[in-house]
């Protein structure tokens, strides 16, 4: 470089430099649910705590939301509701409104990522790096986000090969990809894609079934679409 | 230490080469149910791809599928199929980064 600062990793991958901003840690807090999706009671279903983004868990369009699960724990996202299904909600179908989040847990931890530029300059000790427009992107104070493992999981075309189950050992944060969804496998239960922590840094994915919230017997449209569902691991202080 | 830099951080000393970053190459602004954009300073052999929608409300929309083509470097995005156009979230981020 001419002047200015590139740091390398020994595989010549650009670490820290003074044009692009890292991630980095913003807030963290614990989101309670905003309601329950009962068992109705059929073998093998759950239940699941729903979650509507509210306070710090609200991101701005530079921001990554992540969850932090406790151990044992799952968490989905965007189980999805078609409004359209058996007729519409008007006569009592199409109410798998599971809202953005679910998990089997009342609260679920989270973590807010946030690109460096667009955070204040520090102002404590140690070494910091910036851009040419004087924005801070990078920093010794903060804590920096770092993806463990990306990818995608792939969906399938039948109900007995939806999405895999696999383990991820990387992180104990999970993104997940807020288009991963459910289809009707039957006139009441939807499935969906979770990540649950098995372990401090371990993570699987599985399929998630929730009975129907309420209401309605339609004849049921079945529905199945392949999705891929893609996921990325980070690492945080706990 | 080998090389580079040792940093003080709120974790203790830290080896600059372990430290692992994730830079956000660009954040973008996508509107409508498809589209496409140039993103030429990303390169998915080395970065991921993360859409997320703009409304928080918005928890019964889905997002749109998307592809990278790393030599043209154009992002495309569409809905998952047009029977689910409708329902498909339009209005959405994207953010690129560098992982490895």
């Amino acid at each position: 470089v001419p002047h200015g600062l590139i740091v390398r990793n020994q595989s010549q991958n650009v670490l820290i430099d003074d044009v692009l901003p890292v991630l980095v840690e913003a807030r963290r807090g614990v989101m309670s649910s905003d309601g329950l999706v009962a068992n109705f009671g059929g073998s093998g279903y759950v239940g699941a705590y729903t979650y509507q983004p509210s306070g710090g868990a609200i991101v701005g369009p530079d921001e990554i939301l992540g969850f932090v699960p406790n151990i044992g724990d799952w968490v989905t996202w965007n189980a999805f509701s078609d409004p359209n299904f058996g007729g519409g909600p008007s006569n009592g179908e199409g109410i798998f409104v599971l809202r953005r989040y679910c998990s089997n847990a009342p609260s679920l931890p989270y973590v807010v990522f946030k690109t460096r530029s667009f955070m204040p300059a520090p102002t404590g000790y140690g070494m910091a790096a910036f851009n040419a427009s004087g924005q801070c992107v990078w920093d010794a104070e903060s804590l920096i986000f770092s993806v463990k493992e990306f990818g995608v999981i792939t969906g399938a075309d039948s109900s007995s090969k939806f999405f895999a189950s696999q383990p991820v050992t990387a992180g104990n944060c999970i993104f997940g990809d807020e288009g991963s969804f459910s289809w009707w496998q039957t006139q009441s239960e939807a499935n969906f894609m979770s990540a649950r922590r098995t372990h401090q840094d371990t993570y699987i994915f599985e399929r998630r079934a929730v009975t129907r919230e309420s209401g309605g017997s339609g004849s049921g449209n079945f529905q199945n679409f392949p999705r891929d569902f893609r996921y990325m691991i980070g690492k945080v202080q706990e | 230490m080998p090389y580079g830099l040792q940093v003080t951080t709120t974790e203790g000393l830290v080896i600059t080469d372990s430290l692992l970053t994730s830079q956000v190459i660009a954040i973008e602004n996508i509107s409508g149910v498809s589209g496409s954009i140039t993103v030429t300073e990303f390169d998915s052999n080395i970065g991921f791809v993360f859409m997320k929608k703009n409304n928080p409300s918005g928890g019964w929309s889905i997002l749109p599928r998307f592809t990278f083509n790393n030599v043209s470097k154009v992002f495309d995005w569409f809905p998952e199929s047009a029977a689910r156009a409708s329902l498909t979230s339009s209005d959405n981020t994207v953010i690129f980064m560098r992982v490895l």
